[in-house]
């Protein structure tokens, strides 16, 4: 482009032919801009299938109550949602402080029961509440407990050294022992002589003379019945049955015989 | 102009089948123009689309008549800039005539004479640069304001004016060398 194109374009009145005025002295560009403004008169284009369904029947969502249904509903919701999210943790929360409450509760019991320096007023009831639980758990599941209980034979620790844990073993067996004081032992602990007719320990009230050291718990061949046992006659010589098939098994030391007076044989 | 523009696009809002056909009857033929001016293959489809865009997205619009205007032309110059881009990724293929249209065909006469004019303007048109084009078109056919023009081309008003000058005179020496009467 030239520089007199540029002053001839600059001379051009494009507003006034622009507008649709007539421009005598461009009769060229006057004529154009007509017949290209009468495109825009021409006939209507026709519609698409999509648009003339549009121009017909309007959009589906023009009615206005269905719109309030759907804000109604879409509130409705939502309001729903919130008080079921609320109900949830509120449910949380108190099914774990519940949960809290029973684990603290648990601790404390056992932790009191276990304690040496507790005063007997307050330990022997938890005692009595471990061994319960203990027990019915072992009933409900039928499994051994770990540690043998105390039969009734079995003699309580020495008042003289309660702080040991080990139970003290009487140096000599009481003198109306006839023979059959041998009884298996607690596990891990040292073969005990039992004086015969003896009565449950102190402190031991869970059990009755006589019942066997584990009912859940069917007597094994060759093994020993418990010598409480009622069907048993007191005063029956056993102590040539010292129980080999049994302990050596269990992990229990070999009883031995100790000191068996010859009373009545 | 549509009478009682704001309550015309307050009922088109709503869906109403009868505001969308007075839109339609008021924009679609300028429409249909300006795209047909822009080569546009299949104008009357494209005007379709068009105004199925406007239709769908009357909730987006704030303003008034001169305003809607403008926004109806802005989104047909954006569909005939997609269909220019369609057309530069496939082959061209030439439309076959539709003869067979009965109706309000004019007489063989006023139809030559019509054609050849309005061919004639294409041609001319054809020999300027795309904003040139668009910038007449837009002045010409959507009789749209330069302001108005800018905001469509997302342009400033000083380089519509001169885009609008430019192409003018472009016309003028296209008549000129051609020889060619209108």
């Amino acid at each position: 482009m030239s520089l007199f194109d540029d002053d001839q374009d600059m001379r051009i009145p494009d507003e006034q032919l622009l507008s649709g005025q007539s421009v005598p002295s461009e009769p060229e560009l006057t004529s154009f801009v007509a017949t290209l403004r009468d495109l825009a008169d021409g006939p209507a284009p026709t519609p698409s299938a999509a648009l003339a369904a549009l121009l017909r029947d309007g959009l589906p969502t023009a009615q206005p109550a269905a719109d309030a249904d759907v804000v109604d509903l879409g509130a409705h919701r939502s309001r729903r949602r919130t008080l079921r999210r609320a109900g949830a943790v509120a449910g949380t929360t108190v099914a774990l402080k519940v949960a809290l409450g029973v684990a603290v509760a648990a601790a404390a019991v056992v932790g009191t029961s276990q304690l040496d320096g507790a005063p007997d007023i307050v330990r022997e009831p938890a005692q009595a509440v471990v061994g319960a639980v203990v027990d019915t758990w072992q009933a409900v599941t039928g499994t051994a407990p770990a540690v043998e209980p105390a039969t009734p034979h079995q003699v309580p620790a020495a008042p003289s050294d309660p702080q040991d844990g080990a139970p003290a073993v009487p140096a000599a067996p009481a003198a109306p022992c006839d023979g059959s004081c041998a009884v298996d032992p607690a596990p891990g602990r040292g073969p005990v002589v039992v004086p015969p007719g003896s009565t449950t320990a102190p402190g031991q009230t869970g059990e009755a003379p006589g019942a066997p050291a584990d009912p859940g718990r069917p007597a094994e061949p060759g093994k020993p019945t418990d010598p409480g046992r009622s069907d048993e006659a007191p005063g029956q010589d056993r102590k040539a049955t010292p129980a080999p098939a049994a302990t050596p098994a269990q992990g229990a030391p070999a009883v031995r015989p100790t000191q068996a007076p010859a009373h009545g044989g | 102009m549509i009478e009682g523009f704001d309550d015309v696009l307050a009922r088109a809002r709503k869906g109403s089948g009868d505001a969308f056909a007075t839109i339609w009857t008021d924009l679609s033929r300028p429409v249909a123009a300006f795209l047909r001016s822009r080569g546009a293959d299949d104008p009357d489809d494209l005007t379709s689309e068009v105004f199925l865009s406007v239709f769908t997205g009357l909730d987006r619009f704030r303003g008034d008549q001169d305003d809607f205007r403008s926004w109806v032309f802005t989104i047909a110059h954006r569909r005939s800039v997609d269909a220019w881009r369609r057309r530069a990724r496939t082959v061209a293929v030439a439309p076959l005539a539709d003869d067979e249209d009965g109706g309000s065909v004019p007489s063989a006469e006023d139809g030559a004479l019509e054609t050849l004019s309005r061919e004639r303007v294409l041609a001319v048109l054809g020999t300027l640069t795309d904003d040139q084009r668009e910038v007449l078109t837009l002045r010409i056919v959507a009789d749209l304001t330069v302001e108005q023009v800018a905001a469509v081309m997302d342009r400033q008003v000083g380089a519509v004016k001169a885009l609008q000058r430019r192409g003018l005179a472009s016309v003028r020496r296209a008549i000129e060398r051609q020889g060619v009467p209108l």
